[in-house]
């Protein structure tokens, strides 16, 4: 895919919308399935249509049971199924979670004989929409430390048509992160078929005097102070993973290298993150490159507060990486 | 209470080592029972028990070695055990503490005794070194007592001599009578890094790897620059500041605290006022080194003919004009030979104060040559009116003539005016290469090195020649580079050809 490639205008919503349709135009083995993603088109309308063209058999509702959602999920890409299954809010996830933990990441390793667990499990999260403690939290940290599951989290129109392309095709279980406050976002979406590549770690934005890593929504809001920062001089290089595991740290390294400065940012708390494993790997692996204190930008160690004014303190802003940024540089 | 000091034991003694403890601590023991076995360089020596009762605490562990005057340990009653020894140093004057502190008084008059009857093993001689150490004995208890003695533990005493430090010297200025490593350690960082600034020089990993590279050290870059938080462009800061002059990296100054050693000011020889010619001097120079753009060419002069030729006229200049042929002679010869054709040398610079008038050298047609003459009151420079005009023979008499007025300090004020340029011989004090300084208002000097006998290149072979350097050092505002070497270059060819001055 060449980067002058025709591209059309779309949204996240529109993107998914795309990659679930093409995936399953091209593969009969592909199905949907969770609750209300059928007939009323998914919560957020992002399966929108899929039931008219596809039909029942392959994009259906279900009872809220995520306990079974795993389950089948599980069973259904065993015997040859890709299944694609909706867990509406990645907070209920747990619930799904001994399946994808104990079974899917597992099966590859345990057999050892070519067993693979082909599953894409779509979850969404997202704070700053008033949804209190169980329908926005970023639940990357509760998979990271489990080896065998791919965890992905787009940022942009064209990664998350191209990375849940990849993720439907890949062997391996994935869990796919969608940021429910991101949908409306625009952007460049090719208009030939392409996939993103799984694990690859990309640089959103050049800078040399600070490189900020960021994950799913955290993405955009680290290209916005970027923007802020540099108009004061600082500029930003902001790497997004894209795949939070298994992660492929050399363009982060090598951004370290290069700016000398670290500073990470995610949704989720900062404690026992995504970025304290990217500053762990970096203050062991780029040590002596490192000019100044490693700043994490992410939540409060507490649930998610419903009452607005205490959601806009929880929820991390541009402005809560500019200062982070400007804390490493001038610590 | 009976405080065991490592004693000294002959004079080259500076520290013990602790072979062995022949009691534990809180068991029984009996004045002259053998307490400690220490060795030094040439003896092994005991400590004895002066009174019954328990070794109340070992602060040193065998196989340690200390330096003398060191505490090792106490000996006292039962009771005495409870209250540590040093618990009644901490505040001497305490009132309840009297007791405690004329027992230890005591003690320290007593060491001498205490000392003699420690004990040296058989045929080495311990009387005689007995006998030297007591009086140092003596003294040393006295001052323990007075000012407070230091606990260490083993791993302090150990931390405390990798840094060169002295456990007394840590406890007295922390405060403190029982010093743990760490408290050295902070001993160490306050000594290092000033008295009240507790924050240590520290560099970020980049930073320490970027001065490791360029050996740099990090606690250079923090005091140059300001900060105890060194950082990659703190170093980038530092290296433009020092780049003429990167110092060798220092050694890391660690305190030299000794023992008993205390630091007095220098004793003063002589004042000497800077007057007379010396002020001179003092004031030129000054002048020189905070306005001339100095600049100093080097050529070596090949003298071999020049040497010889010295040689050969020494006995008929001395007959037939009473004077000794002189190097420095011919050099003011070919010197005032080339001067004429390198007006911008034979010159004065008039800076006006005002600031409007442009500054102005004045050029002259006359060759009036100072010559730097050494005297016990200073340099002073005696002027050879028209040396230009003088045949070497001449000018030798009249050099031998200055400088003798020069240090029978006879010289008429005129006789040191109206010089134009000057020659300085440092080659006869043996400067094998010297830069001389500018005698101001003047644009030019040249000095005079010492001749030395080096390999030569004749006709391709190496032979042996006679070599002088000629060091020119010249107002670079004023006269350009390339003239300060041509010149030097016609004075190089002439004295290479000596004959042709002798015309």
């Amino acid at each position: 895919m060449s980067a002058d490639a025709p591209a059309e205008t779309l949204t996240v919503r529109e993107s998914i919308n795309q990659a679930l349709r093409e995936e399953m135009r091209r593969d009969e083995r592909v199905f949907l399935y969770g609750e209300d993603v059928a007939e009323y088109g998914g919560l957020y309308k992002i399966s929108d249509g899929l039931l008219d063209e596809f039909g029942e058999d392959r994009v259906f509702d279900t009872p809220l049971a995520e306990t079974s959602l795993g389950g089948t999920a599980v069973g259904s890409a065993l015997v040859g199924a890709r299944p694609v299954v909706e867990i509406m809010y990645a907070d209920f996830l747990p619930i799904a979670s001994d399946h994808l933990i104990n079974y899917a990441a597992k099966m590859y390793f345990n057999y050892g004989d070519e067993t693979s667990v082909p599953l894409v499990v779509r979850a969404m999260y997202g704070t700053g929409d008033g949804h209190g403690l169980h329908h926005g939290q970023s639940p990357e940290a509760w998979f990271m430390n489990i080896p065998g599951l791919k965890i992905v989290m787009p940022s942009t129109p064209r990664d998350y048509k191209g990375l849940l392309k990849a993720a439907v095709r890949d062997d391996d279980p994935v869990v796919f992160l969608e940021n429910k406050m991101q949908y409306d976002l625009d952007g460049p979406v090719p208009e030939e078929e392409y996939t993103v590549p799984l694990c690859e770690s990309e640089v959103k934005r050049a800078g040399s005097d600070v490189t900020v890593v960021a994950i799913g929504g955290m993405v955009n809001t680290a290209l916005e102070a970027a923007e802020n920062l540099s108009e004061q001089g600082i500029e930003c290089e902001v790497v997004d993973p894209r795949t939070v595991s298994p992660l492929d740290t050399e363009p982060i390294l090598e951004s370290v290298e290069k700016t000398n400065v670290l500073v990470v940012a995610q949704e989720a708390p900062t404690f026992g993150g995504f970025g304290s494993e990217v500053a762990a790997q970096v203050i062991d692996d780029a040590f002596f490159y490192l000019d100044a204190p490693v700043k994490r930008v992410g939540a409060p160690f507490t649930p998610i507060p419903f009452a607005e004014n205490l959601e806009e303190i929880y929820f991390q802003t541009a402005d809560d990486i500019e200062s982070a940024v400007i804390d490493a540089i001038e610590t | 209470m009976q405080e065991l000091k490592l004693p000294k034991r002959g004079q080259a003694m500076e520290e013990g080592l602790i072979l062995e403890w022949t009691v534990d601590e809180g068991e029984q023991v009996s004045a002259g029972d053998t307490v400690v076995v220490f060795e030094t360089e040439k003896t092994t020596a005991e400590i004895e028990a002066e009174q019954d009762g328990v070794l109340i605490e070992r602060l040193v562990d065998a196989g340690e070695t200390v330096p003398i005057g060191t505490t090792l340990g106490y000996i006292g009653t039962e009771d005495e055990a409870g209250d540590a020894p040093t618990s009644d140093r901490e505040s001497p004057s305490d009132d309840v503490d009297t007791t405690e502190t004329a027992v230890v008084e005591a003690d320290g008059t007593d060491s001498a005794e205490q000392a003699t009857t420690a004990t040296t093993e058989a045929g080495t001689g311990g009387d005689t070194l007995t006998e030297s150490s007591t009086p140092e004995e003596g003294a040393a208890g006295d001052a323990d007592a007075s000012s407070g003695v230091v606990r260490a533990s083993p791993s302090a005493r150990k931390t405390a001599r990798s840094h060169g430090v002295d456990v007394d010297a840590v406890g007295a200025e922390l405060g403190m009578t029982q010093v743990r490593s760490d408290d050295v350690e902070r001993y160490v960082r306050q000594e290092r890094n000033g008295p009240d600034d507790g924050r240590e020089i520290r560099g970020s990993p980049a930073a320490r790897r970027v001065a490791d590279e360029e050996g740099i050290r990090i606690e250079a870059v923090g005091d140059a620059v300001g900060t105890d938080r060194v950082r990659l462009a703190d170093i980038e800061e530092y290296t433009a500041q020092a780049e003429p002059t990167k110092a060798p990296a220092e050694t890391a100054s660690e305190p030299q605290v000794e023992d008993d050693h205390t630091f007095e000011e220098r004793s003063v020889k002589e004042t000497v006022s800077i007057t007379g010619g010396r002020k001179v001097m003092f004031d030129r120079m000054q002048t020189v080194s905070s306005e001339y753009g100095s600049t100093t060419t080097i050529a070596r002069v090949d003298v071999t003919e020049l040497m010889d030729l010295l040689d050969s006229l020494e006995e008929p200049w001395n007959e037939h004009h009473g004077v000794s042929p002189s190097l420095t002679a011919f050099v003011v010869r070919a010197v005032a030979e080339a001067l004429p054709n390198y007006p911008m040398l034979n010159a004065e610079i008039e800076t006006p104060d005002d600031g409007d008038t442009p500054p102005q050298v004045t050029q002259f047609d006359d060759v009036n040559v100072g010559l730097a003459v050494d005297t016990d009151h200073g340099l002073l420079v005696p002027t050879l009116y028209g040396a230009d005009e003088a045949s070497v023979v001449q000018l030798c008499g009249r050099i031998a003539d200055v400088a003798r007025q020069a240090r029978e300090q006879s010289l008429d004020y005129e006789q040191q005016q109206n010089a134009t340029f000057t020659v300085s011989n440092a080659g006869t004090f043996g400067a094998y290469i010297n830069t001389p300084r500018i005698n101001p208002p003047q644009t030019g000097i040249l000095g005079i090195c010492t001749v030395n006998e080096e390999p030569g290149i004749v006709d391709g072979e190496v032979v042996p020649r006679k070599f002088v350097h000629l060091s020119l050092t010249y107002d670079h505002r004023v006269v350009e580079g390339s003239t300060a070497v041509q010149f030097l270059q016609s004075v190089k060819r002439r004295l290479e050809s000596p004959a042709s001055l002798l015309q």
